[in-house]
């Protein structure tokens, strides 16, 4: 190397690299959920449709492949996101919510019929979740892992609940696009 | 402390670069080559690494070889490619495009 002009230019070009990693590091993902069909006036109003789910980070869209039944435990938990969930409650409230009762119903098209949920097929569907979203965290480069973001944690009564550790947001579209 | 890999066949100026990042307080390590420093990368624990090709010609293989052992990483390091000649057009620089990886000419 010639001189310390070039060296001073490489130093440069790795602080910076290093601090970009730095301050990606410490950004963290965001989950976004996002309902077409919207009505007019409101939003998560009965009858729009979820029509899937992805990861924001740092600025990439990274999809999170879930069928409907994925979709609308995910949904669940991002809006009930400041609340640690039992698979009861998540139970009751796939069941008896006007939104998940009336999922799709604003939209034309033909629409799939809304899942039954056991108990049983929300603890596979829970682990499936959190399994999509430790493959999408590990695509788009993010160093956080599945236990980082999907806790589960036993209440004193010994009830396990479960809960989204990620910044949320349901993004609404009015109709759906093609 | 941030941990630098130097990958550069040239001996005399790998050991100039280690000098300058310890100088600014990171943790380096130097390979010759990228068989040798396989290990290292594989380990996971890097944050960036400084590769050093030997000519224009072995850039697409040295990139491919660097791709490929970064690829199974949760978290990957920075690339650094340091290029020791002059550029001749956009060619090189997309090519680091297309990995992801920065490309800087140091004369």
């Amino acid at each position: 190397m010639s001189g310390n002009e070039p060296l001073g230019r490489i130093m440069e070009e790795v602080e910076y690299l290093l601090a970009r990693r730095r301050v990606r590091a410490q950004e963290r993902p965001r989950l976004v959920v996002v309902h077409e069909q919207r009505q007019p006036s409101a939003e998560c109003s009965p009858g729009e449709i979820i029509d899937r789910c992805y990861l924001q980070y740092p600025d990439r869209e990274i999809p999170i492949p879930l069928a409907l039944p994925g979709l609308m435990l995910c949904d669940c938990m991002v809006r009930y996101n400041n609340t640690p969930l039992s698979v009861a409650r998540m139970e009751r409230i796939l069941a008896h919510s006007a939104f998940y009762r009336r999922l799709g119903a604003n939209s034309f098209e033909r629409n799939e019929r809304t899942p039954h949920f056991t108990r049983v097929a929300l603890r596979v569907y829970l682990s499936r979740l959190g399994s999509q979203i430790a493959k999408a965290l590990k695509k788009g480069g993010s160093a956080l892992r599945k236990e980082q973001v999907l806790i589960s944690e036993t209440t004193e009564s010994n009830v396990a609940v479960h809960y989204l550790n990620l910044p949320v947001h349901i993004l609404h579209r009015m109709t759906r696009a093609v | 402390m941030e941990r630098v890999l130097i990958i550069d066949p040239d001996a005399m100026h790998a050991a100039e670069l280690q000098d300058g990042m310890e100088a600014i307080g990171y943790d380096t390590t130097t390979f010759p080559d990228m068989r040798n420093a396989l290990g290292a990368i594989k380990e996971g624990c890097l944050d960036l690494i400084v590769v050093v090709p030997r000519s224009s010609l072995s850039l697409p293989d040295a990139l491919t070889s660097v791709g490929s052992a970064l690829k199974d990483l949760v978290r990957p390091p920075e690339i650094l490619f340091l290029l020791r000649w002059k550029p001749r057009g956009p060619a090189e620089r997309l090519l680091g495009d297309r990995w992801s990886v920065q490309v800087l000419y140091e004369r």
